[in-house]
């Protein structure tokens, strides 16, 4: 894959595979046009990570399908590199490159809405960090989810889930309320009877729903609407449909990659305050120029503290952040055991933490909340997972 | 065990073989299987946690509540403390990672409350404990959502903190941080507790945190008295359920009620009261006194009155009337439903049952000033038993 260079290519073209391989940059004519526009009215040039904050703050203000796409096209290159992490170290064969990037670009919302200017090194550091996060835990849900019978995955499920999927379907309050009541009895009555689920749980049988009736008709009472009893058959329903929706729910759904391919879409022109915005972001641009050599100062720091482990534990640290080995290669390769491996990365980023909190305490003068910690946290883990290995290319 | 997807981030916890079996029969005790499982889930996760072991933690970690079946016979949770630190850990099944919901009673009860709540995934099945965050209790209570429907607060992933080192380092740097006291909750008395937990040990209170409103509920369990007895009536059924004080029927006279008793227009109002005593009661009795039963799903939730008469007579005796009915909304008494007297030691002295269409049941009897004596209601396998004393 050719890493881009121009602006004008960073934000207005997007990847396009084919058969799992990298083809080449697609190019949409309304978002060249678009940026094209903006770079007209500058007289002098601006970088990259500029405009990407510029872009970010205005779909913060603005979620305009414009914004969001120059910042998708951005984002390419971070999505490529969290796909490619994903196919070493999750050998899965039923999942490709082409797949692992649909799964991580279609997480791109809530990684925008996470993203906090002040608190992250660059836009693409942080979307490369969460689009990778975001990949791990899909498949790692899925693949929990693999295991589990309809019935069982009810149990596992979240509440938080169990009330979007309700919500997605178009339920009203009412219903959805009814649903829950049956999934809370359901819960309540269809239980493990072995410990350490020796003995797989038997699909519900006649008995149990009556059971579950009966339970929910007698609480029924504490619902806004408490309707008419329900019989078994209606509750065997209810839940059969909510458990199917709940697994697709689960599993990432890779819809074409064309679908990202914004033209043909008819998109509004985005009205002009580039101005005013524009100068907000210079002086933000100053900022930004701070945090960077705070970052500089940030990375002296870890490196000092990584050189305070022990030999074998920074051998450790740097196969798994710097090399991207997983934790059973890395056993493998050092002859230790699993739950030591474990411990040692624990362990050394709790001391790297430490060094990074002190350091902020002492030359930053702040007084350590958890939500400093919090924050130092964040940064330690985009450093170590991003920044560390570039050390390695530098 | 460590899985491929296992992050350095979060604290995994291996649980023993002997560790499930030790918590399996700890677990046992319950009113029914799903918090047996509640409290075995519970059990393995605390167990993990105080595994010095497998966590070095300093200070080393101590449990902090008391009575702890008792509160996982009603809500799921518990409190550890490391130092001064007090962390609520809260074991889940969910493999979505979407949310910490922490039930109310971690939050609210002034005694139970915590700095910091752990997100906790239990996986019995592949022997692993799993700590994939925690949050702050103000991060709590700023950010999260209360759910009034299963009285949770509820925090979305996003704001959770999913670095344990990041636990560690706060703990390390932030000693002397104080949480945000929680209000205390209204005292209860003992008689209202009495009733509550008779009411809250029937087998058809499925869900007793969420029968009563939570001021009340918080109050009954923070003690640790009401939280046992709570626990031991419905852990023990029996299938009967026995008052533990004895009402003394004397006190009625000065129109004293205790224990759920009411003098009988104060249960059903004077009209009411009207057409029950000229109905029922031959002799203009010297006082009355009611009390409502509930046999739970056994009656379709519908209580009974339980209506006890007292005449006193001449050398120190008292004629006792004793009348079940149907509340005044219904017309007949359920059908097979007993009304037994017994005396101190459990012998049957008198009973009576009611047949397909009967608007009352009555048993009548002498008793000496002084005398205790019990009356049981009873249907199918679920009897209730109440003492006195003249």
């Amino acid at each position: 894959m050719r890493p881009r260079q121009e602006i004008i290519e960073l934000f207005s073209t997007f990847a396009q595979f084919e058969s799992d391989h990298f083809r080449q940059w697609l190019s949409d004519s309304k978002l060249r046009r678009n940026i094209e526009r903006c770079l007209a009215d500058l007289a002098e040039p601006l970088s990259e990570n500029f405009w990407a904050l510029y872009w970010h703050r205005s779909w913060q203000h603005q979620p305009t399908p414009l914004a969001r796409l120059h910042l998708s096209a951005y984002l390419q290159e971070p999505c490529y590199w969290a796909a490619q992490k994903t196919l070493t170290r999750f050998t899965n064969v039923q999942y490709r490159l082409a797949d692992y990037f649909q799964m991580a670009i279609a997480t791109i919302e809530p990684i925008l809405e996470g993203f906090q200017p002040e608190r992250s090194s660059s836009l693409k550091t942080y979307a490369s960090m969460m689009f990778l996060s975001r990949v791990k835990d899909l498949l790692r849900r899925s693949k929990e989810a693999d295991i589990c019978t309809r019935w069982s995955l009810l149990r596992k499920i979240s509440k938080k889930t169990v009330l979007e999927v309700l919500h997605h379907v178009g339920l009203l309050a009412p219903q959805i309320e009814q649903y829950r009541l049956a999934w809370m009895c359901f819960n309540a009555v269809y239980v493990q009877t072995q410990p350490r689920g020796t003995q797989k749980l038997a699909d519900p049988d006649r008995a149990l729903w009556r059971d579950i009736a009966d339970l929910y008709n007698a609480q029924r009472s504490q619902l806004t609407l408490p309707g008419s009893p329900c019989d078994a058959a209606t509750i065997e329903q209810w839940l059969t449909s909510l458990s199917t929706r709940v697994r697709q729910y689960l599993y990432p759904t890779l819809a074409s990659l064309n679908a990202l391919n914004p033209d043909g879409e008819t998109m509004p022109e985005l009205p002009d305050h580039s101005s005013d915005s524009l100068m907000a972001q210079l002086i933000a641009q100053e900022e930004h120029q701070i945090r960077s050599n705070q970052q500089a100062q940030m990375q002296t720091v870890l490196l000092t503290a990584l050189q305070q482990l022990d030999a074998s534990t920074q051998e450790l640290v740097k196969l798994y952040y710097q090399q991207g080995l997983s934790q059973q290669q890395i056993m493998q390769m050092l002859k230790m055991s699993q739950p030591s491996v474990s411990r040692r990365l624990a362990k050394s980023r709790e001391a790297l933490l430490s060094a990074l909190v002190q350091w902020s305490q002492d030359s930053l003068n702040i007084s350590v909340t958890s939500n400093l910690v919090k924050e130092m946290s964040a940064a330690l883990e985009e450093w170590l997972q991003i920044r560390y290995g570039e050390l390695i290319s530098k | 065990m460590t899985s491929v997807f296992t992050d350095p981030t979060e604290l995994i916890l291996e649980i023993s073989a002997a560790s499930h079996s030790e918590a399996w029969q700890q677990s046992q005790a319950h009113s029914t299987s799903d918090r047996r499982w509640c409290a075995y889930l519970n059990r393995i996760c605390l167990d993990a946690i105080l595994d010095s072991t497998q966590t070095d933690w300093v200070p080393e970690p101590t449990i902090a509540m008391t009575a702890l079946p008792a509160i996982w016979e009603v809500v799921s949770g518990s409190l550890i403390s490391l130092g001064k630190i007090r962390v609520a850990l809260i074991p889940s099944e969910t493999i979505d990672d979407h949310e910490l919901a922490v039930p109310q009673e971690w939050v609210d009860i002034p005694s139970w409350a915590a700095d910091y709540y752990f997100a906790i995934q239990v996986k019995p099945e592949e022997d692993e404990v799993r700590v994939w965050g925690y949050t702050t209790d103000q991060d709590l209570k700023t950010f999260g959502q209360y759910d009034a429907f299963d009285r949770t607060y509820c925090l979305d992933a996003s704001h959770l903190t999913r670095d344990l080192a990041a636990f560690w380092v706060t703990s390390q740097f932030c000693q002397d941080q104080t949480r945000v006291a929680v209000a205390p909750l209204p005292a209860m008395n003992p008689i209202q507790a009495e009733t509550l937990l008779q009411r809250l040990s029937q087998p058809s209170q499925r869900f007793p945190r969420l029968a009563i409103p939570f001021s009340i509920w918080g109050a009954l369990i923070e003690n640790e008295q009401w939280r046992q007895t709570l626990y031991q009536q419905r852990a023990n059924p029996q299938r009967s359920v026995q008052s533990r004080a004895s009402v003394n029927l004397r006190q009625w006279f000065e129109d004293q009620y205790e224990a759920g008793w009411q003098a009988l227009e104060s249960l059903f109002g004077t009209g009411a009261s009207v057409a029950f005593s000229t109905r029922t009661l031959a002799n203009t009795p010297e006082v009355q006194g009611a009390k409502l039963i509930d046999l739970g799903m056994q009656l379709d939730s519908q209580s009974l009155v339980l209506l006890i008469a007292l005449i006193p007579e001449a050398n120190q005796m008292m004629n006792v009337q004793v009348q079940l009915h149907p509340v005044p909304a219904e017309r007949y008494l359920p059908a097979q439903v007993k009304l037994a007297l017994l005396d101190e030691s459990d012998d049957l002295l008198q009973a009576v049952q009611a047949r397909q269409h009967d608007d009352y049941v009555q048993l009548s009897f002498q008793a000496e000033v002084g005398e205790g004596f019990r009356l049981q209601v009873g249907l199918n396998e679920l009897q209730i038993t109440e003492q006195f004393t003249i």
